[in-house]
This record gives C-alpha cells, structure tokens and sequence, in this order.
C-alpha cells in the first residue's frame, strides 16, 4: 500500500513538473521540448532492462524455473482466461456506454 | 519494442540460468533486483506523469470521461473471475483456488505470499500465473489496442496497469489512456488484498 502511493506520487510530480513545463512553453519563457527530446530513449531503455531483470529472477531462481514445465500450463490456463474475460467484460462495458475505440466519449 | 522485450525476458531467464551463479555483475542484479526494479518504475512512472502534464488534458478527459471510467476496472475484475471459475473444471485444483490464483490480477508480488500459508502449491501456481499475467500483458496490450480498442488494452494488465504495464500503455494508445490505465490499476490493486484472502477461506 505504502510502494502503490510511492509509485503514485511520482505519477503526479511529474504531471505538476509537465504541466509546468507546458506553461512555460506557452509564455515562450524557454523552448522545452528541445530540453527533453530524451524521455522516450531513457524510457524504452529502462522498460527492457526492468523486463531483463525479471527474466534473470525467475532464471535465477532454480524452483521457479524448474516448476515452469509442470505447473506452467495450468498457470497458462488460467491466466489467459483470465485476461480474456477482463478484455471481453471491458469490451462490453466500453460499447454500452459508448466510447469508442480510442476510449473518447461519444455523445449522440 | 515488443521484439526487445521478448529478447530481453528470454535473455534475462538464458543468463540467469546458466551464468548468474558465476558472473558477479549478474548476481548483483539478482541480490538487489527488487531495489532495481523500484528505482526503475520510479524513473518510468515520473517520466509517464511529464507526459501527461505536458498534455495537459488529464483532468478534462476525466471530466468527459466522468465517473464511468470507475466501473471499467470492476468489468475487468468479473470478467477475469468468471472466465477463470470456467476453465477450473479443466485443471487439477478447485474452484475456489483457480479464482484466487486469478484474483492476484497480475501482481505476482504480492498473491503469492497471500496464497503461501494456505499451499505451497497454490502459491507458486499463483506466482506463474501471474508473472505470465504481466509478462503477456506487456506483449499483447499493443495488438489489442490495435484490433479492439484502447480501453480494452488496460483489461491486460489488471493491477500492473498503474505501473509496469502503464508506460507500454501509453506509448500504444494515447496520453489520454494513462488516466483509464492509472484508475483501473489503483482499484485493481486495492482489491487483491481484500479477494484474495477471502476467496480462499470460503
């Protein structure tokens, strides 16, 4: 509980910390963006690493990667149900309360 | 993206099979990875929120959207215990354990260790499962947002949607989304300590 609003407050920093930069921009104070071309490079970086490092967890840890064979399908089974009915439960919910595919409110 | 992440997972498992043991680098990683792995969310997660204030419509999306993006995290939920109770008649364990395995909703840090009091067996299901929740999460949330819908991509995810799988949300639908990824994620999360427990006392 105590990460989840760690992780949450960083969200809203750096919201306040953009919406700050965008109203700079907009009294042409400075030109940003120019400042932080690299957010999206430093971003892809840091997703492949975090994905590397839990590929190396579960390889490191020799229960879990000699369990993957056995009890892996039904792990298998049951998350892609799972995933599945969350999709198709959404998919539904989106249609009858009309948003369309982009997830903006359509008003008729 | 995708091709990079599989690479790296695949990658990740190959090296930390074989050679964590013997390269010191490697072992590091593995000691501290939980410290990683927060250092990098933090990075990711304010960088996501720049985006979003630079965007600048969060909160009038929200206003648009209105309380209706509430209910989109709740139809996930049913719809991943409900396929879930389905396919238990298909595996060797009960019903009530199939759906609290799924009730972890992806975070495999913490169902688990709700699960491991009750089975040892239970829980480690519970870990694969919802390791490959997010894992898969990450690899299908850009074909979904493609074939179906934007919205639909943040059902993946389930609790992950606030964080792991928040900045790959962002970078296949919209800004916009972050705000649907965010919310579905809080209330996802909140629930895991709160089903789990209880699903497997009935």
């Amino acid at each position: 509980m105590l990460y989840t609003l760690k992780l949450l407050s960083l969200v809203v920093l750096g919201t306040i910390a953009g919406a700050w930069i965008k109203k700079a921009e907009a009294k042409k104070e400075a030109d940003w963006s120019k400042l932080f071309f690299w957010t999206g490079k430093v971003q892809t970086v840091a997703v492949v690493f975090l994905i590397f490092v839990l590929g190396l967890e579960i390889g490191a840890d020799p229960q879990v990667f000699e369990s993957l064979g056995t009890i892996g399908i039904a792990a298998l089974v049951i998350t892609a149900a799972g995933m599945s009915g969350g999709v198709l439960l959404m998919h539904l919910l989106r249609r009858a309360l009309k948003f369309d595919r982009e997830g903006v409110k359509t008003d008729d | 993206m995708t091709k990079a992440i599989v690479l790296a997972v695949v990658a990740g498992m190959v090296l930390g099979r074989f050679c964590a043991a013997d390269v010191a680098a490697l072992g590091w990683i593995v000691e501290n990875s939980g410290t990683l792995i927060t250092a990098g969310l933090c990075l990711l997660l304010f960088f996501v929120g720049l985006d979003m204030g630079k965007d600048g419509t969060v909160f009038s999306d929200i206003k648009k959207a209105g309380l209706w993006i509430l209910l989109f995290p709740f139809a996930g939920m049913a719809g991943t215990l409900l396929f879930a109770a389905a396919v238990s008649i298909l595996l060797p364990y009960s019903l009530k354990e199939v759906v609290a395995i799924a009730a972890g909703f992806g975070w495999y840090s913490l169902a688990p260790i709700l699960l491991a009091e009750y089975s040892p067996i239970i829980s480690a299901v519970c870990f694969l499962a919802n390791v490959m929740r997010e894992l898969l999460a990450i690899l299908l949330i850009p074909l979904v947002a493609k074939r179906l819908g934007y919205i639909e991509s943040v059902a993946l995810a389930g609790a992950a949607a606030m964080d792991t799988c928040l900045p790959i949300t962002v970078k296949y639908t919209h800004e916009r989304i972050a705000v649907y990824s965010v919310c579905s994620g809080v209330i996802t999360s909140l629930a895991v300590p709160v089903i789990v427990p209880f699903l497997i006392s009935l």
